[in-house]
């Protein structure tokens, strides 16, 4: 699964932007790392930043181990 | 025990209460229904497209007689020529040109708005003039529309000016640059003028008043701004038209006071609106509030019929001792947009959804994780938060319209309990409720679960059927409960959720509960 994922300028740019009652939060995947799922990039209530997050990098998403 | 649709509001008053017969002294009043008992004209004058012939179109029980309209204009295309004036006054509102004429039969069906008969303005060279308003300061215009689309220049919907279609005078008119986006009401005095952002690509009342010094614009009974300043008016109407400009829209009514009728407003809105169906008012004050709040914030509401099924489920919960008892109750399923999904009805301006990583909102159905890192926010802690929630005793649910795909994916997430663990509600088998290992997940459709704990029981039940009992330890530390994810930090869901809710202990009253969202969800 290909999500984004921000390097630190990045995601200082784009963490906590919100446009009405949307708001754009990257969470941790199963490797620690930031990431958003793609669907941001077809949100219209994110179409000011779609520029900034197609540039972000695309990885392959780690799940997140299982709880018990 | 509570019976389905108990709530459903009867809000047909057809034929009832004739317009002009308590709110006289109209003006001009341009009408697809009747609307005086001294009127004993006709409706409108309609042209055929297969042959040019004209006929005059009445009444059938104070509607228009569709039957013989559908009849004269079989299988072809009907135009107005003439809409008649029904206040007295004979100023009706004409065109000659065959090609201005607004369209009201298409291949031989009559044009309908919201199941009504409608006169459709095609936005290009459509236009009808009347006169003999007068130039005096005072003006009233309630005007039922709908835009369709954006015409030709600014949408003109009607004007009061010197002479058709240019010469302008002391004008006074509603027009939009954009019938998505924006309604205003426009006048020769600049600081009469109102602009407003409001959209009418949604069927309409549009009420314009000017008094001597004010002005004031309403979009269903809501104020959208006032103005003030002073000058008089023109004796012309054109409707659809002024310059160049032509206005894309469905036209059902116009009536035109030469006076103020600020206080008559409410009563003529309420007698169009009950004929039309235009805009839904609540029997509930508590869901009114909620249509409110939608309203102040722009948000877009459900239909009207949708409207009130949401108002009687809202009188069933109250009905089944629910009501009171919840801290938020969130109707994911909804014909409005996905802002009105995420008000908490139990009080609007508090816990409303903030939509995190894009969740998808489906009409109708709900939101939909994307199992990455999308879910639903109501800012509620039930520690800290909670009002009919207090810690042990609380509650909790959702109705999965479709299950996740993943086990460990929460609903709803967190809450701890006195073991620290969590108790979310999940599609898997494992801490589904209060720490505890119970062989019962969550991976049904249209299901509705509910997790209750109180001081001396814990229990989970789907549809209304218990699944698991279990002696509590109860809900204790404070955390941000979320919808589609495990508490916003992982598990995130895919699957859909179509109502969501926090309480208190409602271990009495689920039953009614299923009964009541249970009613709501197979209605829609």
């Amino acid at each position: 699964m290909i999500v984004l994922h921000p390097n630190t300028e990045q995601y200082n740019a784009l963490d906590g932007y919100r446009n009405g009652n949307s708001v754009l939060r990257f969470v941790k995947d199963g490797s620690d790392r930031w990431i958003v799922g793609l669907n941001v990039l077809t949100d219209p209530k994110f179409s000011a930043i779609h520029d900034q997050l197609d540039q972000l990098e695309r990885i392959e998403y780690t799940p997140i181990p299982e709880e018990e | 025990m509570i019976t389905p649709y108990s709530n459903i509001i009867s809000v047909t008053t057809l034929g009832a209460n004739l317009l002009l017969d308590t709110y006289t002294g109209a003006s001009a009043a341009y009408s697809l229904r009747l609307l005086s008992t001294s009127y004993t004209g006709d409706a409108i004058e309609v042209r055929r497209a297969s042959d040019n012939a004209t006929q005059d179109i009445g009444f059938v029980n104070n509607e228009l007689d569709v039957t013989s309209l559908e009849s004269f204009c079989s299988g072809t295309n009907g135009f107005v020529t003439t809409w008649y004036d029904q206040s007295g006054n004979g100023r009706d509102a004409t065109q000659g040109t065959d090609v201005n004429q607004p369209q009201i039969v298409s291949s031989g069906s009559v044009i309908l708005e919201n199941g009504k008969p409608a006169a459709q303005f095609d936005g290009s060279n459509d236009v009808m003039t009347a006169s003999g308003f007068g130039t005096g300061s005072e003006r009233s215009v309630f005007f039922t529309m709908r835009g369709n689309g954006n015409g030709t220049g600014y949408e003109n919907y009607y004007i009061f000016l010197i002479s058709p279609p240019s010469s302008t005078g002391d004008f006074m008119q509603n027009y939009s640059s954009n019938y998505q986006g924006q309604i205003n009401a426009n006048f020769k005095t600049d600081t009469l003028d109102i602009n407003s952002s409001t959209a009418v690509d949604i069927q309409s009342l549009l009420t314009t008043i000017k008094t001597t010094s004010t002005s004031e614009l309403f979009q269903n009974s809501t104020s959208l701004g006032t103005g003030s300043g002073t000058q008089t008016l023109e004796d012309e109407l054109s409707i659809g038209n002024f310059s160049s400009n032509y206005a894309f829209f469905k036209m059902q009514e116009m009536v035109v006071y030469n006076s103020d009728e600020s206080s008559n407003r409410t009563g003529i809105e309420t007698n169009i609106n009950d004929f039309y169906s235009i805009y839904y008012v609540a029997t509930n004050s508590e869901y009114q509030d909620v249509l409110d709040y939608a309203d102040s914030q722009g948000y877009q509401r459900p239909s009207y019929a949708q409207c009130a099924l949401q108002d009687a489920l809202v009188g069933d919960l109250k009905d089944a001792g629910v009501w009171s008892k919840l801290d938020t109750f969130y109707v994911f399923a909804t014909d409005g947009d996905s802002d009105f999904a995420g008000i908490n009805f139990i009080d609007p301006n508090n816990h409303e959804i903030t939509e995190v990583n894009s969740p998808t909102f489906t009409s109708n159905v709900g939101f939909t994780g994307d199992n990455l890192s999308a879910y639903l926010d109501p800012s509620y802690n039930q520690g800290t938060d909670g009002v009919n929630w207090s810690n042990p005793n609380g509650s909790f649910g959702v109705w999965v319209d479709t299950p996740n795909t993943v086990n460990q994916d929460s609903y709803i997430g967190d809450v701890e309990n006195l073991s620290g663990d969590y108790s979310t509600m999940r599609r898997g088998n494992r801490k589904i409720i209060n720490g505890n290992s119970i062989s019962i997940g969550l991976n049904l459709s249209n299901t509705f679960a509910h997790i209750n704990v109180n001081s001396s029981q814990a229990d989970l039940w789907y549809n209304g059927s218990n699944q698991a009992s279990l002696s509590p330890s109860g809900f204790v530390n404070s955390t941000d409960m979320t919808f589609l994810s495990e508490g916003g930090a992982g598990a995130f869901a895919d699957g859909t959720i179509s109502i969501g809710f926090f309480g208190g202990d409602l271990s009495s009253e689920q039953s009614d509960f299923y009964t009541a969202v249970n009613s709501y969800m197979t209605s829609i």
